[in-house]
């Protein structure tokens, strides 16, 4: 789904743009996302193993940029997540610029600016 | 006849033994409010480091226990704890994390307080003539001491000073801050994450070397064999815990890092940091301070962990806050070096994701733990929290230290020891 040098981002400084250079909840290059996808299913993660159950709506896009090479889509998405007895909703800005190309549109860029990044979100390991 | 027993509530500290302490300290509603009034607003709280106020005028706000405050160095660079409470009607007189500013004005009345808490202005006096003297109404003000830039503050005006409070924990920040390599230690970002469980659940978790491969075996199937080895200290001899006194306890996980000082010259510098030691050397480092730099990314190896609310874990600052008896706040702040290389700061943010925060490898699987801690403890209250790991092979150090090894609870025994003493102290 990503181009080989893409990245996925969760930010928490909502004006951050050097993601590199600021601190990130999460900040996956190809191997760390290969790892993280690895962590949910090998059955080692307590969190991951009692993943809530969740459904996402994704939705209200806006183009932000175009051409031959690639597309920026902005859009919301809602997250409802439920797990002992207890629903969350999170909501978050999204941003995905894809990589056109003949054998497949790619992310190149993935940023999920969460509307409370900048608190205390839950510990939300089994998301992603 | 039942075997769960509900009597009448009982004092805290009377549930509290030298090593098991009842489940009602994270349960129960009653304690927890003693709790706020006899430690909370009795003791010395950590409330900010240097670097996050780093001007004249700049603030954060936080909690001392569940009261809210504003850290503030003012003009004459001084530190300052203020009570986030307008002297008027009750309004909080700053709503920003944080920021810069030259005082603080209600939204309400627009009542004005200084830097350092004065009241300097009420609109409309005129009512107030022969009623109010603004001298007699500032935000009210916590006692505020720093240690190497480490900032505390105190309701109480005849706490002991903050040098007495830390004690012996003051070696273990100094050789904390060694991985900062003679630059000024700079928080670079916070992680902030809620779980549902008692503040002391995450006390005990920070002395807890007992659970490591365990929750976080995903953690170490995800790193390097280098880093998976060095946090391999199941059955090392030389990882120990040692009690400080006052609460606090210090839990050696690495101990080749404990003192960043001292270098055998064994240590081999992971494979994983190449592309920064290529790096440096190009800028014009030398091989003894490219060495230096890399056997400090991972941090000091040990846990510090300071009664009742700081940690410096390893190579970050973890901060608990309560919320209520069955919910807490912790902060995980990543630190870096202050005009340090760029290349290295940003390795050690991406160390810090690997693991620390709501989304990281680590985190997430401890507060899944602690959850269910919450929800079990509730089964049966008066059932004890065992606490005694390693009561058969705990010694007394040198320095005059209860120590016993890593995996062993010594440290828990010293938090309660001073949770006791202070639930006691009417």
């Amino acid at each position: 789904m990503y181009t080989d040098d893409g990245y996925y981002v969760i930010p928490i400084d909502h004006e951050a743009t050097d993601f590199a250079s600021s601190l990130n909840m999460v900040y996956d290059d190809k191997r760390m996302r290969h790892l993280r996808v690895e962590r949910l299913l090998q059955g080692y993660s307590p969190s991951a193993v009692a993943a809530a159950r969740t459904v996402r709506i994704v939705s209200r896009f806006t183009v932000e940029h175009v051409s031959d090479a690639s597309v920026t889509l902005l859009s919301a998405q809602i997250l409802n997540a439920f797990k002992r007895d207890r629903f969350s909703t999170i909501g978050a800005e999204l941003t995905h610029k894809v990589v056109l190309s003949d054998d497949g549109d790619r992310i190149a860029l993935k940023v999920a600016r969460l509307i409370d990044s900048e608190d205390a979100v839950s510990a939300s390991g089994f998301l992603v | 006849m039942t075997t769960v027993e509900n009597p009448p509530h009982r004092q805290g500290a009377e549930l509290a033994g030298r090593d098991r302490v009842a489940a009602a300290l994270y349960t129960d509603p009653v304690i927890y409010a003693e709790e706020m009034k006899k430690i909370f607003y009795r003791t010395w709280v950590w409330v900010a480091h240097e670097s996050e106020i780093p001007e004249a005028g700049s603030f954060k706000t936080t909690q001392v226990g569940d009261q809210p405050v504003i850290v503030t160095r003012d003009r004459k660079g001084a530190f300052n704890t203020l009570l986030n409470r307008c002297r008027h009607r009750g309004a909080t007189v700053c709503d920003q994390r944080n920021g810069k500013g030259n005082g603080f004005t209600c939204p309400y009345h627009n009542w004005s307080y200084t830097l350092d808490g004065r009241l300097r202005g009420i609109p409309y006096p005129d009512g107030y003539e022969g009623v109010v003297d603004k001298a007699d109404y500032p935000l009210q003000t916590l006692r505020t001491e720093s240690y190497l830039g480490m900032i505390w503050a105190t309701f109480n005006a005849d706490a002991e000073p903050l040098d007495d409070f830390l004690g012996d924990a003051k070696i273990w920040i100094e050789r904390f801050f060694k991985q900062s390599n003679g630059f000024p230690t700079k928080v670079l970002g916070a992680h902030k994450f809620r779980f549902k469980g008692n503040w002391k659940i995450q006390l005990e978790n920070t002395t807890d070397g007992y659970h490591f491969p365990m929750v976080h075996k995903s953690w170490m199937a995800s790193v390097d064999a280098e880093t998976a080895n060095m946090m391999s200290f199941m059955d090392d001899p030389d990882a120990v815990t040692h009690a400080l006194g006052n609460g606090h306890s210090v839990a050696i996980m690495a101990a080749a890092h404990a003192d960043l000082d001292v270098d055998t010259g064994e240590e081999e510098v992971q494979p994983r940091f190449a592309h920064l030691v290529e790096e440096l050397a190009a800028a014009g480092e030398s091989p003894q301070r490219i060495r230096r730099y890399m056997r400090s990314m991972h941090g000091c190896g040990f846990n510090l962990n300071m009664f009742p609310n700081i940690a410096m874990s390893s190579s970050f600052f973890r901060v608990l806050i309560p919320i209520s008896v069955d919910e807490t706040e912790v902060w995980h702040m990543a630190l870096g070096m202050d005009g340090g290389p760029e290349s290295i700061n940003r390795e050690r943010l991406r160390i810090h994701e690997h693991f620390q925060g709501p989304f990281g490898f680590g985190s997430p699987d401890d507060a899944e733990g602690w959850d269910r801690v919450q929800i079990g403890a509730g089964g049966n209250p008066l059932m004890p929290i065992l606490v005694n790991r390693g009561e058969n092979r705990e010694h007394v150090s040198d320095e005059g230290w209860p120590t016993s090894h890593v995996t062993d609870e010594t440290g828990m025994r010293e938090s309660y020891r001073m949770w006791k003493k202070m639930m006691s102290d009417d």
